[in-house]
């Protein structure tokens, strides 16, 4: 099935949104994550974990569900393919584990905010708080690596690619 | 021009098949090999999950508890 050009277009757009709007998001937890562990204000470190439970939830969560879905279509709806190309394969291998990631990250985040509604934060919370700020980190690298690989889009055929082109070209000879 | 070109007729459907065989069209018939940034990217994603285990195992980064 391939998509007319009006709807690849909206379909990159919206990818190219979603995607950057994720990057965008978990940079802003990942600032939070650092005030929440290392500031000296009590109040500034429990506001910090709150926020991050609604951006988690309302920012992040959607915009991962829609950079996924429309990296998808974008891929599956045009000549790309999803596995013709090194670098979609390699987008692939980034986003999908970060998706489940974050899922697995939910609850946690807002067990701390939780936490953070009800006390002040205790050294017996830094596990949490530590897991909160690794995640970030390792998320926002992931992100960054998954966007030079889309705006750079290093050649390289998969075996399968390579097949299908060689069918292709085939057919039109 | 391939064989399969009108100038040469249809191919031969007795003619020994031999998998190896060019696919007759001058281009390639092997698949490029693996490009050296994808292994770097390899190398990367194992040491990058080789050291988050390690640094699990040592318990600076905690899961949930």
């Amino acid at each position: 099935m391939t998509m007319t050009p009006g709807i690849r277009r909206f379909m990159l757009t919206a990818h190219v949104l979603s995607s950057v709007g994720w990057l965008g998001a978990v940079a802003v937890f990942l600032a939070l994550s650092v005030a929440g562990l290392a500031s000296n204000d009590a109040q500034m470190a429990r506001a910090s974990y709150q926020v991050m439970d609604m951006i988690a939830w309302f920012v992040i969560v959607p915009l991962c569900l829609a950079s996924v879905l429309t990296g998808f279509a974008s891929s599956l709806g045009t000549t790309l393919g999803l596995f013709r190309h090194y670098w979609i394969v390699v987008k692939l291998v980034i986003t999908i584990p970060a998706t489940i990631v974050l899922f697995v990250h939910v609850r946690p985040i807002s067990q701390v905010s939780q936490i953070a509604s009800e006390r002040t934060l205790a050294g017996s919370d830094l596990g949490l708080q530590v897991q909160m700020l690794a995640a970030a980190g390792a998320a926002l690298l992931a992100l960054l690596v998954a966007t030079v690989v889309s705006t750079y889009k290093p050649r390289g055929l998969t075996r399968y690619g390579w097949r299908k082109q060689q069918e292709r070209l085939q057919s039109q000879s | 021009m391939t064989l399969q070109s009108p100038h040469l007729g249809t191919p031969d459907p007795h003619a020994p098949v031999d998998a190896n065989s060019a696919p007759r069209t001058g281009r390639a018939r092997k698949p490029p090999p693996r490009p050296r940034w994808v292994n770097a990217f390899v190398i990367a994603l194992v040491v990058v999950i080789v050291l988050f285990m390690v640094l699990h195992l040592a318990g600076v980064a905690p899961m949930h508890r």
